[in-house]
């Protein structure tokens, strides 16, 4: 990972960030549209954030939350569909 | 001790998300939407790549019969983990019947010498539910359908594994090589992180066709035709009760 940050450009780290939103909100059950909206949203409230531990400290946020939130919400959906689907006709 | 290889079937189907349109000539489903790997055989993948994991497995061999687009679901299975890739092509899948996917199969267990094959229950498209089976009886080896469980013995002999049946839990032993096939809770398969994803873009798919198998997968049914069930008519507002027990009685003759 790149150290220095130019004034230009977007940190690798976040742009790795927005990625790994992107290609799970493809199956995020609300869609991609709803999700790159808000990633968005929430991306660019901290556009303004100007030293690198300010910005790595965002990016580990949002790791969390993809980790901890936004990806278990796509397991969730999967698993009470399925069980909607073949478990709950008793 | 650890079992020496795994083969996991793996489907390529309609997204578990999409609502699923029959065509207009009526032939069968509408086709140009997302798909993605059945989410049974995702868990069948997991399982495989847990026992790896866990030492007890030495190598995952993910299989998939379909159409070209299929090698991206063999991908995804690479991408949580698993080694390799064989991809049958087949054109038309909903030709392909569960016995000719279990006659490939069976070739496929020949040729990869695996001591174990790991497939989800069923599909989420056919919900056939018999590749499983059909595949044991060909190959004559001992089945564990809807595996909610599977513990692998210390000498890697015996499996045993705990099975879905109606009202309650049967735990049954049974001696490798097997056929396992995995119902919903056997595990919560994981979701492929940007790295892997990238890594499993290197890893080697080997691509067959039937006839190098020596399979036939002619059809030996005939659909017929494909409809969708029968559209809710709406209901109605009724403006007092002696028009509700009008409309019960005259209508809908219920009182």
């Amino acid at each position: 990972m790149r150290m220095m940050r130019t004034c230009l450009g977007m940190h690798p780290a976040v742009r790795e960030l927005y990625k790994r939103y992107i290609f799970a909100g493809k199956d995020y059950p609300a869609g991609l549209d709803v999700v790159r909206r808000r990633v968005k949203q929430e991306f660019m409230a901290n556009k303004d954030l100007k030293t690198e531990e300010e910005v790595l400290h965002a990016v580990a946020r949002g790791r969390w939350y993809f980790n901890n939130e936004f990806v278990p919400a796509i397991k969730l959906r999967k698993y009470r569909d399925m069980k909607k689907r073949y478990y709950d006709n008793q | 001790m650890s079992l020496r290889r795994a083969l996991v079937g793996c489907k390529r189907v309609i997204d578990y998300l999409v609502k699923v349109r029959v065509n207009p000539q009526g032939t069968g489903v509408v086709k140009d939407v997302k798909h993605s790997m059945n989410n049974f055989d995702e868990i069948a993948v997991e399982e495989a790549i847990r026992l790896k994991e866990a030492k007890k497995l030495e190598e995952v061999v993910v299989v998939s019969c379909g159409p070209k687009q299929s090698v991206d679901v063999i991908r995804t299975a690479l991408a949580m983990g698993a080694d390799r890739g064989i991809h049958v092509t087949v054109d038309d899948t909903d030709k392909l019947e569960p016995l000719a996917v279990a006659k490939i199969f069976a070739k496929l267990v020949d040729v990869e010498k695996p001591d174990l094959v790991i497939m989800g229950k069923q599909a989420i498209d056919d919900d056939s539910n018999q590749t499983a089976q059909m595949l044991a009886a060909l190959v004559d080896w001992p089945q564990a359908t809807f595996a909610s469980k599977v513990v692998v013995s210390d000498d890697a002999s015996k499996l045993e594994v705990t099975r879905e049946i109606d009202g309650g839990l049967e735990t049954i032993n049974v001696k490798v090589p097997a056929v396992i096939s995995a119902d919903l809770r056997l595990n919560e398969p994981r979701y492929a992180t940007l790295p892997n994803i990238m890594k499993a873009k290197k890893k080697k798919v080997d691509t067959k066709t039937p006839e190098d198998l020596g399979v036939d997968i002619v059809s030996q049914l005939e659909y017929v035709s494909v409809a969708e069930p029968p559209k809710r008519s709406g209901g109605t507002k009724v403006e007092s009760v002696d028009e509700l027990l009008d409309k019960l009685k005259n209508e809908a003759k219920v009182l």
